[in-house]
């Protein structure tokens, strides 16, 4: 039951994150890069929760964020659900009551989210496409402090 | 305990192949969607869900800047006033000759038989989300097919062109960025003594690139590109609407061509409020 109620709040929080995403990320931007507060929600949940959970918050994650892209649908979804569902099966083995941990979790989670994705729709710019993840990655651990502890207050 | 450990480490796998499975029949059905011209019915409904809370965060942000910004930006505030007084004043003067233009450019063209360009319905949209996904210059605004908005529509801002639709749900559309490297408009300089045609392409970065334009073609820096009504990779622009600005010409020996770089007239980080063209 524990675990129901707490998953149920895993839940609503990436889904708060996720409004807070799509309305005030591009708000945050700094020099053109900005970070996906959304992606960031679902890396620290999974660090609460075990790998099948995990796996059904990245799937969510990607039908909403694809929702919004309204493009490359498959490829949000399955790099998603495979986010979360890697760090999910990490859970039993790492010391999550680390912040560290998120964030390094965070940075290493973006990047190989993003080049996971190049590597099922490869874009034009391949460069760009490093540079903008790697922005993104490094953002994503700044933002991902605060959601860390909201998350372990809320769980 | 160890069966119970073994049970759950495989219903764990089960969890990633059935969300793997799901996510690439979703891929697929939306794909099949878009090349038959219709939105994705599960996107679709997910952003008619979503879109009026993203709304209403949007406006309520809006009218805290609106009320309460003023705090922030007191000391720049009469500063940023005087400069717009004087520059309103200036553009009063500017419509005055420009309005006489009008008249004199439409008589000449009736008196010599030109068919005459109706004047374009807009649609006003609000920016429910820019960019939703960092790597693609894209945005979604709050207009969809129930406000009569089709895919290739084009998105306009009062200083140029934004970009164009590319997925329309009932009460939202997701837009791509002139400055997506999948963007790209049919483009001429705007001077008498030159006209070059040619494409403006994005590229991922603020700034747009220039490709097929003549190895002779008159272009300068300062010069202000407008769309040609032609060609692009969408062909869906009218003519006239202003794109950016020529900021940089770079010559590259090794293959005898110019690398142009223009500004869009559009500062996509402040935008707030685009007009559609259905």
């Amino acid at each position: 039951m524990k675990g129901a109620k707490s998953n149920l709040r895993l839940t609503l929080i990436v889904i708060i994150l996720f409004f807070l995403h799509e309305a005030y990320a591009s708000h945050l931007a700094i020099r053109g890069a900005q970070p996906n507060i959304a992606l960031t929600g679902l890396l620290t949940c999974s660090l609460f929760t075990d790998a099948t959970f995990a796996a059904w918050l990245g799937f969510m994650t990607g039908v909403l964020e694809s929702a919004y892209l309204g493009m490359y649908v498959g490829s949000l979804i399955v790099t998603r659900s495979l986010a979360g569902w890697i760090i999910g099966a990490m859970e039993p083995h790492v010391f999550r009551d680390n912040v560290f941990i998120a964030v390094g979790v965070c940075f290493l989670g973006t990047f190989l989210t993003g080049m996971c994705f190049y590597l099922f729709a490869p874009q034009a710019n391949t460069l760009l496409w490093v540079k903008v993840t790697l922005e993104e990655s490094v953002f994503n651990c700044v933002i991902s402090i605060p959601i860390y502890y909201f998350v372990k207050l809320a769980v | 305990m160890l069966l119970k450990e073994k049970n759950n480490h495989r219903n764990h796998w089960w969890a990633l192949i059935f969300c793997v499975a799901l996510g690439i029949g979703l891929g697929i059905w939306h794909n099949h969607a878009s090349r038959h011209g219709k939105a994705d019915p599960l996107s679709a409904a997910v952003r008619t869900v979503t879109s009026p809370i993203i709304h209403i965060l949007v406006a309520t942000t809006d009218w805290m800047n609106r009320e309460f910004g003023w705090i922030i930006q007191g000391p720049s505030l009469s500063r940023k006033y005087a400069a717009l007084r004087l520059q309103n004043e200036n553009l009063q003067a500017q419509i005055a000759q420009l309005q006489e233009d009008a008249i004199d450019a439409q008589r000449l063209k009736s008196e010599l038989g030109f068919a005459m360009s109706p004047p374009l319905h807009k649609i006003p949209a609000t920016i429910l989300s820019m960019r939703p996904i960092p790597n693609f210059e894209t945005m979604v605004i709050s207009r969809g097919s129930r406000n009569g908005v089709k895919p290739d529509s084009v998105v306009v801002a009062p200083l140029g062109v934004v970009g164009h639709v590319f997925d329309v749900a009932p009460t939202t559309s997701s837009v791509i960025l002139l400055t997506d490297p999948n963007s790209a408009i049919g483009a001429m300089v705007q001077r008498a003594s030159s006209r070059a045609e040619c494409i403006c392409k994005g590229n991922g970065t603020p700034l747009l690139s220039i490709a097929y334009l003549g190895p002779n073609a008159d272009i300068r820096i300062g010069d202000t590109m407008i769309s040609s009504g032609l060609g692009g990779a969408q062909g869906v622009y009218p003519k006239g609407l202003v794109i950016g600005t020529v900021v940089s010409i770079t010559n590259d020996p090794s293959t005898a061509s110019r690398q142009i770089l223009v500004k869009p007239a559009v500062d996509f980080d402040r935008l707030e409020e685009v007009y559609i063209l259905p």
